[in-house]
Order: structure tokens, then C-alpha cells, then sequence
């Protein structure tokens, strides 16, 4: 092989290949986040911090319940001093975003579980203590059968929850009347003497 | 509503590095459910550590904490950031498991099963923020991470969906947003902890089952029970990932 | 998509993430593999049999090569970013590699076709006019030097080539057995055995692949088949599959024997939703006759018909052995809740995005693009010296 090969092919390839090679890693430096990158650990942390913004950008939905005692005051006054305090206004209602707006105006109208069946599902879903896999602790939540409960009340099946329990304040109503009775019994007794 | 969301695009721009400020805007004024964030006005994430406690003995399976969840990120149908199963152990050591809909409409019927019944109880799921994430190890794109306090997050803008995350979880917690196209899971609501909310969840649970708090404030109710000697638990513990979720009387039966 | 599901699974399980489209892209990467590796036992090991499908199995490669990237493509929640892969690699995960050693593998392979056309089309410029001639003057980059020398030196070139691509080749398949094998979350999947089944189906599929296209063209042809390149090529076949079967059934027998927790769950699948495809089709039927008719066409050197026939009939039961797989692999893994307490089933439908129709025709590209590449490189060119081998 006393020839020397033309190489010219192979010089403008490796050319071509450098080229190439050196627009991708213009390109890249324009395509890539300049927050982009280890903050930290290259394991868990190498990300575009910019990220984190935009999730703090999402606006809570839900707030807290002390979110509608200036406009509810009644309704809230109520629960927040019952057996029912822990319980989530926006659980049973929907969301606040749904509601109000950051103005304080009102953009929408909160549905309202109604109707006996709807309200004995409401109730149900809490407190039946068919489902047995429910704490049997009395400390975490009170549960009743149904219709049981209602027949050791001595009403009829479809007897809506609500007619015997204040939904926010499910014990007010009974407590008001066990206070009215034992009023009455103390009255009898003071008659009777 | 855009009003709002203008002014609040204002804060985030005035506020140079937004996310390390604390003056992210909320909707209204209301009294904060996690002071400590309000620690001093620059907030530091380092100083930070959070856990979220699960109580199983305190679940009633209502479900108003995925239903707060779904509203809250406004989930599609058939996906789920948390849900809750229903775990039923009878006597010769079967174990039967359900959650109908993630217990979105909770569980309105009771599993009847013709064995008797040893232990029965609920136990909610969601993220378990490891230590160790094995979705963050094999995002290809780095578009999901561990932030300084601790969350793992995703990035909706990088992410391309390609559901390697998805398999690598060892916990069915992540899936493909069927809207967005990208990979989304429980965030233990970071937008709502860093404006010094409870998670929805949390906020929504009716018994205390779930909790959440910073380790480092002495007096939070999860600093407390970590110090206690409360039996505690996490899921999977053998994937190495340590969760930072952790099971209060968790039960061995839970996978 | 989200299908029929069997005890309890989590319920963001109901819905399969890896479709058809993971299962086809693998057998892609792996006819591509496979097919790479024909060449270079020639261009490399110098294994003069096989001289008749060496370029053959290159442009092959190609044409297999173009279509790797689709079905991941129509996977993807968002294709469009599709790029961040290779702009931002996470480092610490086993899929960020993929851009890189995808592009970095397509190099090599076009390098090696052209230095190893460049010579031909030089030859055969003076007969081309029109379009293809241009298309030859480009693709020699203006160099139709056909002296000793240069000829040489796109030899030696063209050697070196097929030597890095040797190795470029294994990773970007067994590479793809990793992206499985380190999903820690997935039982049936998490095992370091699994780069190594992948390639060496990897192999199986790609000689297999060459066999059926080699003898394809050569009976639409009416050419005549060399039986001394055919019989290696049934030869190498068979040694492969022999060490991919035992390795296939020594990852079952490995979990078997241990017993593990996860065992039991795996016990389920594999004697329960993946029977048919696992054991009958995978293992029974489309292994253990094949590995048993290319013994006998390799033991008792079969020539004539009956080694084309039987030859193209393994290789086709072979191709759909990978193929299934492929399949047990990715769905079966997936069936498999990670509640350790169920199974997802997955029926993909004909019409849906990542359903059947899309397969098939990924599938069918690369023999359309073969066809296309075949008009540019003549893939036969060596016919003339084949009659050399001719008893
Ligand atoms: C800015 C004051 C304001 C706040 C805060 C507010 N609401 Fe309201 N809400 C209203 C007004 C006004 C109405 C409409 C009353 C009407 O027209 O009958 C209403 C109606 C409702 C209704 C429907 C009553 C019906 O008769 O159907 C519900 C339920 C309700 N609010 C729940 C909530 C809950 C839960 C919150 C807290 C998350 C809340 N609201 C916060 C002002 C407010
Ligand atoms: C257990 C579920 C539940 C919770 C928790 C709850 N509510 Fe209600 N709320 C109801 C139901 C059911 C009604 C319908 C009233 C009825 O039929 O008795 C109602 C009615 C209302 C109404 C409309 C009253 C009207 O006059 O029509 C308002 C306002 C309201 N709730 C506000 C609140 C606020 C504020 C809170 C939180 C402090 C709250 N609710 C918590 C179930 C709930
Ligand atoms: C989201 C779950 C939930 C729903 C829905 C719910 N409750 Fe309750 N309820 C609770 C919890 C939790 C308690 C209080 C536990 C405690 O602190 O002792 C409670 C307490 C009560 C009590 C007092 C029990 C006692 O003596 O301590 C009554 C009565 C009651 N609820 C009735 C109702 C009725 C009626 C409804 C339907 C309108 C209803 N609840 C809906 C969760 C719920
Ligand atoms: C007829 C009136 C009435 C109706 C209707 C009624 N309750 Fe009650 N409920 C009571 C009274 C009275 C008590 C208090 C009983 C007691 O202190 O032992 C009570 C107690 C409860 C308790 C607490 C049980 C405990 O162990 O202390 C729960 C929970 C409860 N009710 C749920 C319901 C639900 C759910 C419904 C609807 C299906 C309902 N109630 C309907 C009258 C009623």
C-alpha cells in the first residue's frame, strides 16, 4: 500500500459530526431554565427551582372553617361549640373557592344536602356502625344502626336525622329537651311538696 | 377571580426568589392552622420538618378527606391523590381489603364476609414523602424532586410523561393526570403548608386520624407523639425509602 | 385501557401505564440489537459464512433503527417535550441514558453504512443518473476515490466502527433490560438477570429477523439461498436461544427457589393471568420446538429445502417468542398489583391510541423503510462472490 488513501470523506464527516455537536450544545444552553440544575443532591435535588413557585402559585381551594364564620356567624357559633367542631364546613358544603372570591364576594351558591334521604346518607357515613371496621372506640365517634336508632326513639324509619339533630350542632336540640323535662320533673316535685 | 390572580402573579414577582418569602398571598385573612411557619418573615426551609401521622385507630372511613383532596386539585375521576381501604383480618389470618371509588363516597355498605372477624379498620393512603424516593431516582428529566423541607414535588412544565415514576413507586401513589398528561401525585398540599394551612385532608378529617405538623415545634401534636411511645410505623419499609408518612398502630397486614 | 382486575389492586392501578407501545419498543431495540451483531460476527470476528447478510443486517438495523423512538413517542403524555430527555438527563436515572445512547448508536451505525457503501456507490455512480446519483454523491461526500488505498482505509474504518458498535449495541438493549431490572417497586421485574435475558432475546429476535428477511427476498427473488451462510446463521440461533431459554428459566427457577414473599404473589401471576402466554406460548410452544428444530438443522447439518423451510419456520415461532416475551415482561409486571394482594388484566383494543392498529403498523415501518433503503444501498451486492460458497 505504497498509495496514501483519500480521506476527504472522513475529514468532512468528523466536520460535519464537530458541527453538530457544537450547534446541539448552543442550542441547549438556550433551551434549558438557567434555574435548572443540582440544588443540593444530584440524587433528590437536581431540578428547576422555578418548580417550586409554581406549585405555591396553586390557590388553596378549601380554607378553614373560621373562613365563613363572618358571613355564617350562626351556623358557625353553632358547630363550633358542639360535639360537631372537627368537623369540615366545606366537607359537607363544598369549597370555598367555589363560593367566594378573594373580594369577599359571592360567586356561587353552596349546595345544601337535602331531603331526609340525602341527610340520613350524610349522617350514615359517620356514624353507622354497621360498617365494622369503624372504631368501636366511643372517645373517637358515637355510632348507631339504623333504623334501629329510630325505633328505640319510637318514630318511623324515615324519620330524617335532622328532625331530632341540629346538623351542626346534632345534641343542642336533645340536650335543650332533656333540660326541658328534667325542668318539668324538678317542677312536679316541687309541686308535689 | 382574575383580579386576584394578578395581584397574587404581582407578589410572587415583587417578592425576588418568591418561594423563600413568606407574603404568599391568600384568598382572605384567617388564622393560621400551622403558626410555626410564621417563625420569622424569611422562611427557611432547612428549618423546617414535617411529618404527617396516620392514626388508624381513628379512621372511620368517611372519606371527607378524599373528597376534600379531589375538590382541592379538582382530580379527574378514577384517579386518586389519597384514598382509604378497608382492611378486614378474620380469625385463621385472612386478609380482605376493598376501597370501592378510593372511599370518595365512603363506605356505605358493610363488607360482609362469612368468617369471623378479628380486626377491622381503615387505613387512609397517600404520599409517603421518602427520605429516599425511588420515582425522584428515576425521573429521566428531573422533573420531579425533593425540595429543602422536605416535600417531593413535580414539575408539570418538564415532566413528559412517560410513567417510569409511576412504576417505580412502590406505594400506587403516582399516576398519568389524565388532563394534564403528566405524571401527578399527592403534594401533602405544599401550596396550602406554606401559607401555614393544614393539608386539605387533615383539615377535613372529622377524628384526628390524620395529623400533621414540624418535627422541630416542640409543641405540635406529631413532635409530641414521635417523642411518645406510641407504636409507629411506615409501609414497605425493606424498599428503603423511608417514608416520611408515618402509621400510628399500624398493622402488619398493611401493604 | 383500564381493564378487568382480580383481588385487590390500589386504585390508581386500574389503568396499565406501559401499553403495547413499551412492549413493542424493546422488541424494536432488540431486533436492532440483534441484527447489528450478525454484521459484526463478519465485519469483526471474520465469520466468512455469514459475508451474505452482513450488509444485509446493517441496513436492516437502520430501517429498525428509524422506527425505535415511535412507539415511545406515542406513548408519552407529552411528546412534544420529548427533547428535555437529552437536554436536561436526570443523572441518577436509568432512562435519562436513552437519548444519548439511542443518537450515539444511530451514529455509529450510519458511519458504519456509509464507509461501508461509500466504495460501491462510487462504483455505481457512473451508471446512476437523476436523483440517485445525486443522492450517491452525497452520500459519498464527494469522495469516489476507488484506489486500493481509500478502499483500505473504509475497510479499516468500517471494522472499527463494527467493533465500538459491538458493545454500543448490548447497552442499548441490555440497557433497556436495566430500566426494568432496577425497578425496585416491581417484583417480576427487579432482577439483575434481566439485562442479560433482554440482550440475549435481543439476539434471538435479530437473527431470526435476518434469516426470515434473507430468505424473504431471495424466494420473491427467485435467487438462489446460500446454504453455508443460512446453516451458520441456524447455527448462532440456536446457541443463543439455548443460553436464553436457560436464562429465561433460571430467573423463574431463582424466584421459585427462594420462596420469597414475593414469590407467592409471582406464583399467582405466573399460574394464573400469564399461564397461556408465559408458559404455553413463551416457553412451550415457542421455545422448546424451535430450540428442538434448529437442533436437529444444526446437528445433523440439514441442506436444501427442508433447511429453508424449517429454518424460517423456527425463526418466525422464534420472533413471536420474543415477542411474548417482551410482553410477559412488561405487562406481567405490571399486572401484578403492588397491594401484593391482586391482578389488573390488560386487553389492549384495536383503534385506541395504544392499542393494536399502532403496533402493527410500527411494526410494519421498518420493513416499509427496508424496502425504500433497499433502492439506495444494494443490499446483495455480494451475490456475485456468493456462488464462491456453492458446493
Ligand atoms: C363573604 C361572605 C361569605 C362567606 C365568607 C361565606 N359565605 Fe356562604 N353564603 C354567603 C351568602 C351571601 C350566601 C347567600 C345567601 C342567600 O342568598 O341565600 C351564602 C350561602 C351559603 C350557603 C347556601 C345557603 C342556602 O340557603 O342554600 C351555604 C351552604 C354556604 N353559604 C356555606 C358557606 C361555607 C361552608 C362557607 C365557608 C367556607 C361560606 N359559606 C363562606 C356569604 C358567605
Ligand atoms: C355534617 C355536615 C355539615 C357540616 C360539617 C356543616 N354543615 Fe352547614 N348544613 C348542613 C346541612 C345538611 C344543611 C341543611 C340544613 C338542614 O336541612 O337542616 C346545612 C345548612 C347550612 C347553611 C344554610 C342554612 C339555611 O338557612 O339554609 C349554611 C349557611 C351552613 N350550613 C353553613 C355551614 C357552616 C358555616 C359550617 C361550618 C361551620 C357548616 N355549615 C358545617 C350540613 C353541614
Ligand atoms: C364527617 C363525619 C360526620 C358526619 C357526616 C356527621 N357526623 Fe356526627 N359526629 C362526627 C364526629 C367526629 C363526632 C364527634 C366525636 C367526638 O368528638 O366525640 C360527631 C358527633 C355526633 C353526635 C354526638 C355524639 C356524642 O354524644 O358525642 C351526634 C348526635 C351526631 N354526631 C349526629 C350526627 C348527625 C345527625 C349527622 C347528620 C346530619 C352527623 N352526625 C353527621 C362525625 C360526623
Ligand atoms: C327521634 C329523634 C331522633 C332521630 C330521628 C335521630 N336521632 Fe340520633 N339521637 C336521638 C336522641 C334522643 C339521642 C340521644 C340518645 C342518648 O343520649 O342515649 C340520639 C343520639 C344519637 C347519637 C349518639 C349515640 C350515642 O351513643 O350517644 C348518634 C351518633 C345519632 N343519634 C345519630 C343519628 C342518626 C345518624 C340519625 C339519622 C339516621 C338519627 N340519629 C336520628 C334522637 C334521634
Amino acid at each position: 500500500m505504497s498509495e496514501k488513501p483519500n480521506r476527504t470523506h472522513a475529514k468532512r464527516i468528523v466536520v460535519g459530526l464537530v458541527v453538530l455537536v457544537v450547534l446541539a450544545a448552543t442550542v441547549r444552553t438556550f433551551l434549558v431554565p438557567k434555574d435548572l440544575g443540582n440544588h443540593g443532591s444530584l440524587f433528590y435535588k437536581f431540578y428547576r427551582k422555578g418548580a417550586i413557585d409554581d406549585e405555591l402559585a396553586r390557590m388553596p381551594r378549601h380554607l378553614t372553617n373560621a373562613s365563613c364564620e363572618s358571613c355564617h356567624t350562626w351556623e358557625y357559633e353553632l358547630q363550633v361549640n358542639s360535639k360537631h367542631r372537627s368537623l369540615s364546613c366545606e366537607f359537607c358544603h363544598g369549597p370555598w373557592a367555589d363560593h367566594v372570591n378573594s373580594e369577599g364576594k359571592v360567586i356561587g351558591y353552596l349546595p345544601n344536602p337535602k331531603g331526609g334521604e340525602a341527610i340520613r346518607a350524610l349522617c350514615l357515613r359517620c356514624h353507622n356502625r354497621a360498617i365494622h371496621a369503624r372504631p368501636k372506640n366511643p372517645e373517637v365517634i358515637k355510632t348507631v344502626f339504623y333504623p334501629d336508632h329510630l325505633k328505640k326513639q319510637n318514630v318511623k324509619e324515615t324519620h330524617s336525622c335532622d328532625q331530632c339533630h341540629l346538623v351542626h350542632a346534632p345534641l343542642k336540640y336533645i340536650k335543650q329537651a332533656d333540660e326541658f323535662f328534667a325542668g318539668l320533673e324538678k317542677e312536679k316535685e316541687g309541686a308535689r311538696e | 377571580m382574575n383580579k386576584g390572580r394578578r395581584k397574587f402573579l404581582g407578589y410572587l414577582l415583587k417578592g425576588a426568589a418568591g418561594s423563600l418569602y413568606w407574603v404568599l398571598p391568600m384568598p382572605v385573612k384567617v388564622p393560621l392552622q400551622l403558626p410555626g411557619i410564621l417563625r420569622d418573615e424569611k422562611y427557611d426551609p432547612e428549618a423546617h420538618e414535617y411529618v404527617f401521622l396516620v392514626d388508624i385507630n381513628r379512621c372511620i372511613g368517611c372519606g371527607s378527606c378524599c373528597v376534600a383532596d379531589k375538590r382541592e386539585y379538582q382530580v379527574p375521576d378514577g384517579q386518586y391523590r389519597t384514598w382509604v381501604e378497608r382492611y378486614l383480618i378474620a380469625e385463621g389470618g385472612e386478609v380482605y381489603v376493598d376501597s370501592p371509588k378510593g372511599a370518595l363516597k365512603g363506605y356505605p355498605e358493610p363488607r360482609e364476609i362469612d368468617k369471623p372477624i378479628r380486626d377491622a379498620f381503615f387505613v387512609p393512603k397517600l404520599c409517603n414523602m421518602c427520605e429516599e424516593p425511588s420515582c425522584v431516582q428515576v425521573c429521566p428529566v428531573g422533573a420531579t424532586f425533593k425540595t429543602d423541607d422536605g416535600f417531593v414535588l413535580i414539575d408539570y412544565k418538564r415532566c413528559i410523561g412517560c410513567s417510569y415514576c409511576v412504576q417505580a413507586c412502590p406505594y400506587g401513589v403516582r399516576f398519568i393526570h389524565k388532563e394534564r398528561r403528566t405524571a401527578d401525585k399527592c403534594t401533602w398540599c405544599y401550596h396550602r403548608v406554606r401559607r401555614g394551612l393544614l393539608p386539605a385532608c387533615v383539615n377535613a378529617c372529622p377524628t384526628g386520624a390524620r395529623k400533621f405538623g414540624d418535627l422541630r415545634d416542640e409543641n405540635s401534636e406529631v413532635a409530641q407523639i414521635l417523642k411518645s411511645s406510641e407504636p409507629l410505623g411506615v409501609l414497605k419499609p425493606d424498599m428503603g425509602t423511608k417514608p416520611r408518612l408515618k402509621y400510628l398502630h399500624l398493622r402488619q397486614e398493611v401493604i | 385501557m383500564s381493564g378487568l382486575v382480580e383481588g385487590f389492586v390500589f386504585p390508581n392501578e386500574h389503568h396499565i401505564h406501559w401499553s403495547l407501545m413499551i412492549v413493542t419498543y424493546p422488541y424494536i431495540t432488540g431486533i436492532i440489537a440483534g441484527a447489528f451483531i450478525v454484521s459484526s460476527l463478519y465485519h469483526v470476528f471474520h465469520v466468512k459464512a455469514l459475508k451474505p447478510v452482513s450488509r444485509f443486517a446493517l441496513v436492516f438495523a437502520l430501517a429498525f433503527g428509524f422506527c425505535c423512538t415511535w412507539p415511545l413517542l406515542n406513548h408519552l403524555g407529552r411528546p412534544e417535550r420529548c427533547f428535555n430527555i437529552m437536554l436536561t438527563p436526570h443523572p441518577t436515572s436509568a432512562m435519562a441514558g436513552f437519548g444519548f445512547i439511542y443518537s450515539a448508536y444511530m451514529v455509529v451505525l450510519l458511519l458504519e453504512i456509509l464507509f461501508l457503501y461509500r466504495g460501491v456507490f462510487a462504483k455505481l455512480l457512473p451508471q446512476t443518473t437523476g436523483f440517485k446519483a445525486t443522492l450517491y454523491r452525497l452520500l459519498t461526500f464527494g469522495n469516489q476515490d476507488l484506489s486500493p488505498a481509500t478502499l483500505q482505509f473504509d475497510h479499516k474504518v468500517t471494522s472499527w466502527l463494527a467493533l465500538i458498535g459491538i458493545p454500543m449495541a448490548c447497552i442499548l438493549h441490555g440497557y433497556v433490560g436495566f430500566i426494568f431490572g432496577s425497578v425496585k417497586a416491581v417484583e417480576w421485574w427487579s432482577t439483575p438477570l434481566m439485562p442479560i435475558i433482554f440482550l440475549l432475546s435481543a439476539c434471538v429476535s435479530g437473527i431470526s429477523g435476518i434469516i426470515l428477511g434473507y430468505l424473504f427476498v431471495h424466494w420473491v427473488k427467485g435467487r438462489a439461498v446460500d446454504e453455508e451462510c443460512l446453516s451458520s446463521l441456524v447455527k448462532y440461533l440456536w446457541g443463543f436461544l439455548i443460553i436464553d431459554v436457560v436464562f429465561e428459566l433460571l430467573e423463574v427457577g431463582v424466584h421459585a427457589y427462594l420462596r420469597k414473599e414475593s414469590w407467592h404473589h409471582l406464583h399467582e401471576l405466573l399460574f394464573g393471568p400469564l399461564y397461556v402466554s408465559f408458559w404455553v406460548m413463551q416457553v412451550f410452544i415457542f421455545s422448546f420446538i424451535p430450540l428442538v428444530v434448529l437442533g436437529v438443522l444444526s446437528l445433523a447439518n440439514v441442506r436444501g429445502k427442508a433447511l429453508q423451510y424449517l429454518s424460517a419456520i423456527s425463526s418466525i415461532m422464534l420472533l413471536i417468542q420474543v415477542y411474548c416475551m417482551r410482553w410477559n415482561v412488561v405487562v406481567g409486571g405490571q399486572m401484578m398489583s403492588k397491594s401484593g394482594r391482586g391482578f389488573v388484566f390488560y386487553h389492549p383494543e384495536f383503534f385506541e391510541k395504544e392499542g393494536i392498529l399502532p403496533t402493527i403498523i410500527i411494526l410494519i415501518a421498518p420493513i416499509i423503510i427496508l424496502f425504500v433503503l433497499s433502492k439506495i444501498f444494494p443490499l446483495w451486492l455480494g451475490t456475485e462472490e456468493v456462488k464462491t460458497y456453492k458446493k
